[in-house]
């Protein structure tokens, strides 16, 4: 089976290097590039069109919706996870409405980092349990105001 | 119904109710839970009615399986008798349309019946937490209806929502976010140079208008909405 391919997206380079470093010894996965901002993390992605864009939150900035589907429209086969930063959950659960795939908090990244790689690349998604409240609650109140 | 001896402890335990045909699911889930709260078990429709109306349990743990319990309808009718408590479902083989249906329902759990008694114990603490738990395997479908619907409402193809929180006055939203921080009601009092019972009195508003159950659900609902607009991005009433 052909590895998960990485990208790893970041302007700081102590947590692209913490992402590189746990992400080496697993040999189902391969980071097959790393970039530093915005711009290169779009170009790095329509060119590499990696399975997976591990995205710093500090990247996506103001633009954050119509950043994510820029990435979908370019590279609909990259899901994208996104690291951890003092985003708030009510922004996260926005990124997430708008196609982010996964989340990592802090606290668990080094532990469960390979293992989100797989799972999202396997389809499905990885977000802290806390958040499934707020997912639903507002899945609730978006289909409430629908129907 | 067969009730169950209450072991001795302070009243103030929640109450459980488990509602299950299988006598040995009713033991196994008991048995799980018996030494933090106060269980009571029903094995039919009729005794389960009775008793959600008598009891108000803080949690009910619900087999799908109970005779006639009638799917998304039934559930909603049972969250009628007793609007506080929080419905865990539990199905033989859990499937992720159903349980989106029935967590849009108002269910605020779901998961396999044959869980481990620890596993059972979280969920029941987390429940009562505000939380919602159901299997791992139901977050990703749950995520990608947001995000389709989501989409769909950016695309203009269905209409915008509004927060529930626009039915309030400024006031009430002020307040609302102080208990999003965590804030204490006598802090709040202090903070905004009001008494504590205005500030209740600003709370029990504010519950009534968004058919809140309590302090965390609403802790969290204020935890979702950004104070400042600047901030916020790509929030559907936003971006138009």
């Amino acid at each position: 089976m052909p590895p998960i391919t990485v990208l790893v997206a970041d302007q700081d380079q102590a947590s692209r290097t913490r992402c590189l470093r746990l992400l080496r010894p697993e040999k189902d996965i391969l980071v097959v590039g790393e970039v530093r901002s915005t711009i290169e993390a779009i170009k790095g992605t329509n060119t590499l069109r990696p399975r997976i864009l591990l995205l710093a939150w500090s990247l996506l900035r103001d633009n954050g919706a119509s950043l994510l589907s820029l990435f979908r429209k370019n590279s609909p086969k990259t899901s994208i996870i996104l690291l951890p930063d003092r985003a708030s959950e009510g922004l996260i659960l926005d990124a997430i409405s708008h196609g982010a795939r996964g989340y990592l908090s802090q606290k668990v990244l080094p532990d469960f980092l390979a293992k989100a790689v797989r799972v999202v690349a396997e389809g499905e998604a990885w977000v802290p349990r806390a958040m499934v409240g707020r997912i639903l609650d507002r899945l609730t109140r978006l289909t409430g105001n629908v129907s | 119904m067969k009730r169950i001896p209450l072991t001795s402890g302070p009243p103030a335990r929640p109450v459980v109710l488990i509602a299950t045909p299988t006598a040995r699911l009713r033991r196994q889930w008991c048995k799980a839970l018996e030494t933090r709260y106060s269980v009571l078990t029903v094995a039919d429709r009729g005794s389960l009615e009775r008793s959600i109306t008598d009891l108000m349990p803080a949690v009910l743990l619900l087999d799908l399986a109970l005779h006639r319990l009638g799917g998304v309808e039934g559930v909603h009718a049972l969250q009628q008798l007793s609007p506080s408590t929080n419905i865990v479902l539990l199905a033989k083989t859990p499937n992720a349309k159903e349980g989106i249906a029935l967590l849009k329902a108002g269910a605020r759990g779901f998961c396999n019946k044959d869980l481990d008694p620890a596993i059972l114990q979280k969920a029941v603490s987390r429940v009562l937490n505000g939380e919602v738990w159901v299997k791992r395997s139901l977050i990703s479908p749950l995520i990608e209806e947001l995000s389709s619907l989501t989409r769909c409402l950016l695309d203009g193809s269905i209409g915008l929502p509004e927060s529930p929180l626009d039915s309030l006055t400024n006031r009430e939203r002020e307040v609302v976010f102080m208990i999003g921080d965590g804030v204490s009601n006598k802090e709040i009092a202090r903070q905004l140079r009001v008494t504590e019972r205005t500030v209740k009195a600003h709370l029990m508003a504010v519950f009534r208008k968004l058919d809140l159950p309590g302090r965390v659900r609403l802790a969290l609902l204020a935890g979702e909405y950004d104070r400042d607009p600047a901030k916020a991005y790509g929030r559907p009433h936003d971006g138009g």
